[in-house]
């Protein structure tokens, strides 16, 4: 059996770590675009502000590749799927045939269409560890950083600089900070500490045009910044799926086995989406631990 | 694989168990010294309603949710045992949150701590299961 797997994260791991209880020799190939051993991606904060070093933040020992028999192509991009002859086209030209394949391509940062975005030159996302590492190298002591989105990245990215750079703005178009996971009155305490730590918050507003230096806001505010971060969201990865006419939804759409409506074509993580058991509905469930175990579960 | 089990008709309440993991955790030779004025956090802990106690701590399960849950790769399971790498623990808490049997717990430092059978400590065999009066502790294999 030829298995591959697209994608080098939670999802991809835990569906190694599933294949090798059951099968022992069977070939496995992970297609990774990230030129990087296997890493913890909620770690990039904690990297930042020097709680863990690139050597801890591997999500598996140094070995794990050796171990499980896995033929790993680092820094390979996978562009197309041709669900005909089974394989996977890579940037380079390469062919992969498979037996079964398994998408876990993860998240892309949304990057909202705002006026005069494109003419920012000092602008990041904070998704992977070259994100941090290029996030790392722009800041200093004396930069005024604003943060568009106060959710669970933008946060992080805040907390993992705060004590590097001179001040931190958070923009967000919800009343409160972490809207998504919290109500008013748990977003209240939240956001009293953090801005206990000196970062500042502007809620129910949201920016509307760029010009050098400055955001100009819906409130007609204007914020003046070095550096910007985006983190105002995710997208699932899914083009892979949509390019080879698997069925997508906001996510790849998956079965309670992370099967796609594809023949021997699985998909986990934050790429898919499958029915929540708490409210019974399909979505994107894009936490670390629900990758691991759909990844672990689709072989 | 020989893992704890409890008897909860056996168990006297007595909580000698957290002393007992307390102390062998400690790194001290001397009981005293290890455990006098110090306000303990166990690996394993007495739950107790009425006339029914027990204790409960890590069951090493062969499908541990902690383990699939852990954000960094430091709960691991090596032999058998469910084993906490403590520096590259982070404190995030999700295999507190995931543990059906609350047996992960925070500690002082900020990684999680856990039972791991004192095959870290110089006990050898767990001390828990030593130290109960009454047998309610067992070490072995069903
Ligand atoms: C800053 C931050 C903090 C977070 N904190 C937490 C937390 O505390 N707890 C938690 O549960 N979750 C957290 N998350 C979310 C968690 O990281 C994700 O849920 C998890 O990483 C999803 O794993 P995955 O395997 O689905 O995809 P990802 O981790 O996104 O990995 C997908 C991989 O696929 C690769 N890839 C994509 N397309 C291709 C292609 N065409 N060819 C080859 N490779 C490709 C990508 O390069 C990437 O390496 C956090 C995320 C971020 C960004």
């Amino acid at each position: 059996m030829r298995y591959v797997i697209i994608g080098n994260s939670a999802a991809a791991v835990g569906c190694i770590e599933g294949i090798r209880k059951l099968d022992k020799t069977g070939s496995i190939t992970v297609i990774s675009s990230e030129n990087y051993h296997t890493y913890s991606r909620p770690l990039i904060s904690y990297l930042l502000c020097g709680k863990t070093t690139e050597q801890k933040m591997k999500y598996r020992p140094d070995s794990f590749y050796e171990d499980n028999k896995v033929a790993l192509l680092a820094g390979k991009k996978a562009v197309r799927i041709d669900k005909g002859k089974k394989q996977v086209v890579l940037e380079d030209g390469m062919e992969i045939p498979y037996d079964k394949l398994l998408i876990a391509t993860g998240s892309d940062p949304f990057i909202p269409p705002i006026e005069g975005i494109d003419t920012v030159e000092k602008k990041f996302t904070f998704m992977s560890l070259n994100d941090a590492k290029e996030l790392e190298k722009a800041i200093s002591p004396k930069s005024r950083v604003l943060i568009m989105g106060a959710g669970l990245i933008g946060l992080k990215c805040a907390e993992g600089i705060a004590r590097k750079v001179k001040s931190i703005t958070v923009v967000d178009m919800a009343d409160r900070i972490l809207s998504s996971i919290l109500d008013l009155d748990a977003a209240s305490i939240v956001q009293w500490h953090i801005e206990s730590k000196g970062i500042k918050f502007i809620l129910s507003d949201s920016v509307v045009s760029f010009s050098p230096g400055k955001a100009v806001l819906k409130s007609g505010r204007s914020v003046s910044f070095d550096i910007l971060v985006v983190a105002v969201g995710v997208r699932p990865n899914t083009k892979l799926a949509i390019d080879a006419g698997i069925e997508v939804a906001r996510g790849i759409v998956t079965d309670e086995h992370c099967r796609t409506s594809a023949d021997d074509i699985y998909a986990a993580g934050d790429c898919s989406e499958s029915i929540d058991v708490v409210t019974g509905e399909r979505r994107v469930l894009a936490l670390l631990p629900n990758a691991y175990m759909q990844g672990e579960g689709s072989p | 694989m020989k893992r704890i089990f409890v008897n909860e008709k056996w168990c006297l309440g007595c909580h000698l168990c957290e002393y007992n993991c307390a102390f062998a955790n400690s790194g001290e030779s001397d009981m005293v010294k290890a455990l006098k004025d110090v306000k303990i956090n166990p690996l394993i802990t007495i739950e107790q309603k009425g006339n029914v106690c027990f204790a409960v701590g890590c069951r090493h399960c062969k499908s541990p949710l902690c383990v699939k849950g852990c954000i960094t790769g430091a709960l691991t399971v090596q032999n058998g045992i469910i084993t906490i790498d403590r520096d590259k623990c982070v404190g995030c808490y999700t295999c507190i949150l995931s543990c059906p049997y609350g047996a992960i717990m925070p500690s002082e430092d900020g990684a999680v701590q856990k039972c791991e059978l004192c095959v870290k400590n110089t006990c050898g065999e767990p001390a828990c299961v030593a130290g109960c009066p009454n047998g309610a502790i067992v070490f072995e294999e069903r």
